[in-house]
């Protein structure tokens, strides 16, 4: 049943999705061309004026950032709002009544949820590679050979590594960590957010919404307090992600243990 | 076992002061419709939502078929909401896939068979269907059940008298008749011809749980006429 729950999750949700991996495309489309205006290329020549087209490209770079964030924000507050009514509005009737366990319909919106989130991300990172790449590229073509810059990049972690006590591998093993585990959290935190507003009696929702804000916040102090130890820039560095990926950790499992047991002793659709 | 419903008990309190329903204790045979009926804030939906596992009741226990409510009983219970509870997006064909992944019971033949005397396009999405034709395609789908249980909460409230009639229909020719129907409504005169037996609720508490038959012959008056001299205002 749990396949079959996941199948019919990712059908109800693949529209929202894909629309919105067509709009990082779009934007990242948009990015490159801004990079195309000659003014990127006057930066490293000596007879650079600015020009409209030149105002026009920064303009589109903005853009890029705002389209960005609103891609990543826009599939975060669709999720929720999935959640919100498969599980706690009319929608609900059918959700609960279904012949499967409430761990089962609970797994099958992290998993899809969590997919679609990772997906999202990867297009981020991808969009942003490609960006750097085309960046790189319009201001300097003779420095652009894409592997000479991976390398470049490579030897300035390593040159923090020696200057900071920073262990590279570490970061970036736990950076790719907290993408790929982070995608399934955090949307179990904001569901857990979500639940926990459906114990209240009236405006459910935004308590809801109150709730998640809250529970993100006192995950930002609790890094930060531990991170406050740190003697060096390094380990503070190194802190910063696996106190990152502990804290997401412990909290999503407490908000599923929470989520639990709301549908399983307090749900009340209305 | 003929008995397929067993309530010991059940209490649903929703604070101190708001107690929907007051420790009922009930037995409900396999074979029967019946009607379960009273006034307004009598608990009836309360009573089908913890039946349904949609609400745990703050004490006693349900059983159905002998199982405590759970995966096993909703394998075996159609529930007809009061409400549209399918998603606007959805294709009515998209909701028979569904149908069919989570119900072993669910015929989608007799289904497709019901839209189309109806007229209902599968193609058609639920959101541009009107609100009695979403009523009529959810009926179709907990009647294409071969369930051991149907529970319907108002169904034919909100449609007009025709649709009614066709819906009773529905009820009628499709329910398995080894399995038990339950009704909830207000519309006790339009549904009275097809219950063999009824349930009075007031204040929570269970009034009366006799058969249709006892009520005209005891009190010499249909089950509506009886209703309202019970609950008169």
């Amino acid at each position: 049943m749990l396949g079959k729950l996941i199948k019919h999750e990712w059908k109800s949700t693949y529209k929202m999705g894909c629309l919105m991996l067509g709009a990082m495309a779009v934007i990242t489309f948009l990015g490159w061309l801004s990079f195309q205006a000659p003014f990127w290329k006057s930066l490293t020549s000596t007879s650079g004026s600015v020009s409209w087209l030149d105002i026009f490209s920064m303009f589109t770079m903005m853009i890029y950032v705002t389209l960005l964030a609103c891609v990543i924000f826009g599939i975060r507050v669709y999720l929720g709002v999935h959640f919100y009514r498969t599980m706690y509005t009319d929608q609900g009737y059918l959700t609960h009544t279904l012949p499967v366990t409430k761990h089962q319909i609970l797994v099958s919106k992290i998993t899809v949820s969590g997919l679609w989130t990772l997906l999202v991300l990867i297009s981020v990172y991808l969009s942003l590679f490609i960006l750097a790449f085309s960046m790189v590229w319009a201001v300097a073509p003779e420095w652009y050979v894409p592997a000479d810059i991976m390398m470049g990049i490579w030897d300035i972690l390593l040159e923090m590594e020696s200057l900071f006590g920073f262990r590279a591998t570490h970061f970036v093993g736990m950076w790719i960590a907290v993408s790929l585990i982070g995608s399934f959290t955090s949307n179990m935190i904001l569901f857990g957010g979500i639940s926990l507003g459906q114990l209240a009696s009236r405006a459910k929702l935004f308590l809801g919404i109150v709730f998640y804000i809250l529970i993100v916040v006192a995950e930002q102090m609790i890094v930060s307090l531990f991170r406050s130890f740190a003697d060096s820039f390094g380990i503070y560095m190194n802190l910063k992600m696996d106190l990152q990926f502990i804290v997401d950790l412990l909290a999503a499992a407490l908000l599923y243990a929470a989520t639990y047991m709301i549908i399983s002793k307090k749900l009340n659709l209305v | 076992m003929n008995n397929l419903i067993e309530i010991r008990g059940l209490t649903k309190a929703y604070d101190a002061k708001h107690i929907a329903v007051n420790n009922i204790s009930l037995t409900l045979p396999r074979g029967k419709i019946i009607g379960l009926l009273g006034p307004n804030g009598s608990g009836k939906t309360t009573l089908i939502k913890m039946l349904n596992g949609l609400l745990t009741p703050t004490q006693g226990s349900i059983r159905i078929g002998g199982q405590p409510i759970g995966v096993e009983t909703k394998a075996h219970v159609a529930y007809l909401p009061d409400r549209t509870y399918l998603s606007g997006n959805k294709r009515v064909n998209e909701i028979l896939d569904f149908f069919c992944d989570f119900y072993e019971d669910f015929s989608r033949g007799q289904a497709i068979g019901m839209l189309q005397s109806l007229g209902i396009d599968p193609a058609s999405r639920m959101n541009t269907l009107s609100k009695g034709t979403k009523e009529k395609v959810q009926l179709i789908l907990v009647m294409s059940r071969d369930a051991d249980l149907y529970i319907l909460d108002e169904p034919i409230a909100g449609v007009d008298p025709a649709a009614r009639d066709y819906i009773l229909r529905t009820i009628l020719n499709n329910y398995n008749p080894s399995a038990t129907v339950l009704i909830s409504t207000h519309l006790i005169g339009d549904i009275e011809q097809v219950l063999d037996e009824v349930i009075f609720m007031r204040y929570g508490c269970l009034l009366l749980y006799t058969s249709v038959d006892n009520v005209r012959e005891q009190h010499g008056k249909s089950v509506d006429a009886y209703f309202r001299e019970v609950f008169a205002c």
